[in-house]
């Protein structure tokens, strides 16, 4: 059945959408182009295949602030991000102390390391979704501690966390700083050679407006997890042991290189036009928030307008639940929205939606105010 | 029939990364270098090298000493197969 209206996409913080031009470009070309195996050969398709993924990897470390792009890391996403540094840093016996904000691409693998002997401490965030940096400094003072845990921004309730705060404790307590960036690479402006983490995962379809299967780690020069896969790279093929090279160590098997050619081509653009895009995204977003703030029986979610947060803007409603509303607002204004749990228990646990769950409007490129005064214009419809 | 055979310089490396950035450095410093299949000799390093001629492996080798890029080795071949 062909769509009533046209999309307005109100799902950025799940996967952003449209994707400019330029990323879906790069991707044809890199395949159609460059469609050898990187690093595997010397011949014009291989070595294109290789340039594309080096490039990339430039790209991003420049558009991230990281000063040597070997310290980036392609991954699958940033779940595998974050199942890489979690599970190739910490054994038996370690404590971390974590926020009680997390997804569950962070709250999943640490349980399971937690049945293998890891201390989980949870430092609970307020009512509004944010951490309190003494309260996470008593906690790490209390015991020795591995890493400090903590999501850059909420998916839920858009709250950007006090990461180089957390870092400073972390480190002045010989932790490490591990961070969730998925909600915050691309919808913040990042330098993480100043931030303080030592370990940043990034997912690649979101803010940072690349394709989907592609994401990235960084990892501080001095911070050396365990690779969990062990394979082919290209090089020093007669050696039996993975390489020991950034990034090979941690990118065995065939590398994605649409993705990366994607990846890349977004990375380029954020560089060029980053700041106006977020100043928009901002811009739209408190409008929302404000407005939505106005309406009868709706909750927003998370930090008050003016106080900072990512282009996330989650509602309940005292009467109509988040799926029935995002059924609605799909039906009558084409408004993609996600109501739900959003994969974040322990996040809607903390401000006191677990039972509901709640709708989550995510802002992004390609949102104008058309868009948010259709979806006000929807929403205050529905609930009248 | 017989001809000349060119002498080269051919520059090895621990990864795919590391050997791109040495194309980019020799690239720039305007040197002729060419990526090659690694000769077995260099070892079982990455899947490819940077060959360059070999009156200019000295220049190359201080370009890439200045671009902090680590070499892993470095042997001379003859292009028998006219490459």
């Amino acid at each position: 059945m062909a769509a009533e209206h046209p999309i307005r996409y109100f799902d950025h913080a799940a996967t952003s959408w449209p994707k400019p031009p330029e990323v879906v470009d790069a991707m044809v070309r890199a395949m159609a182009e460059a469609g050898g195996n990187p690093g595997r050969g010397a011949h014009a398709l291989s070595l294109g295949a290789a340039r594309t993924i080096a490039g990339a990897r430039s790209a991003l470390a420049s558009l991230l602030g990281v000063p040597d792009d070997r310290d980036i890391i392609f991954t699958a996403g940033c779940t595998s991000a974050v199942n890489l540094v979690l599970k190739g840093s910490l054994v038996p016996g370690d404590r971390v102390v974590v926020s009680s904000i997390e997804h569950n691409s962070v709250v999943r693998p640490l349980l399971a390391l937690a049945a293998l002997g890891i201390d989980v401490s949870v430092v609970r965030a307020d009512a509004q979704g944010r951490m309190d940096a003494d309260e996470v400094e008593r906690a790490v003072r209390a015991r020795p501690t591995r890493a400090v845990i903590c999501q850059h921004a909420s998916n839920v309730t858009g709250a950007i966390q006090p990461i180089g705060d957390l870092a400073d404790i972390a480190h002045e307590h010989g932790s490490v700083m591990i961070v969730d960036g998925a909600q915050g690479a691309g919808h913040v402006a990042l330098d993480l050679s100043a931030l303080g983490a030592d370990a940043y995962a990034c997912s690649g379809h979101k803010g940072l407006l690349g394709p989907q299967g592609i994401g990235a780690l960084y990892l501080s020069p001095a911070f050396q997890p365990t690779e969990l896969v062990q394979g082919g790279g290209g090089g020093d093929s007669g050696a039996s042991a993975q390489p020991s090279a950034r990034p090979e160590r941690y990118e065995a098997g065939t590398g994605n290189t649409p993705g990366a050619a994607g990846l890349g081509a977004a990375a380029r653009l954020l560089r060029a036009r980053g700041d106006e895009i977020r100043a928009t995204e901002r811009r739209l977003t408190r409008r929302l928030h404000e407005e939505l703030l106005g309406i009868d029986g709706i909750r927003v979610l998370g930090p008050p307008p003016g106080e900072e947060r990512v282009p996330v803007v989650s509602v309940t409603h005292d009467r109509l639940a988040p799926d029935e509303l995002a059924f609605a607002l799909e039906r009558r204004a084409g408004i993609a929205v996600r109501a739900g749990l959003h994969c974040s228990p322990w996040t809607h646990e903390t401000v006191g939606t677990a039972e509901t769950g709640a709708l989550r409007f995510g802002l992004g490129l390609g949102l104008t105010d058309d868009d948010v005064d259709a979806a006000l214009e929807a929403i205050r419809e529905i609930v009248a | 029939m017989t001809s000349e055979r060119a002498l080269f310089a051919v520059f090895g490396f621990d990864s795919t990364h590391v050997a791109l950035r040495a194309e980019d450095a020799l690239l720039a410093a305007d040197l002729e270098v060419a990526l090659i299949p690694t000769p077995r000799a260099l070892g079982s390093l990455c899947g490819f090298a940077v060959r360059v001629p070999a009156e200019e492996r000295q220049s190359a080798s201080a370009v890439l000493e200045a671009a902090r890029v680590d070499v892993n080795g470095v042997i001379e071949i003859e292009d028998r197969a006219r490459r």
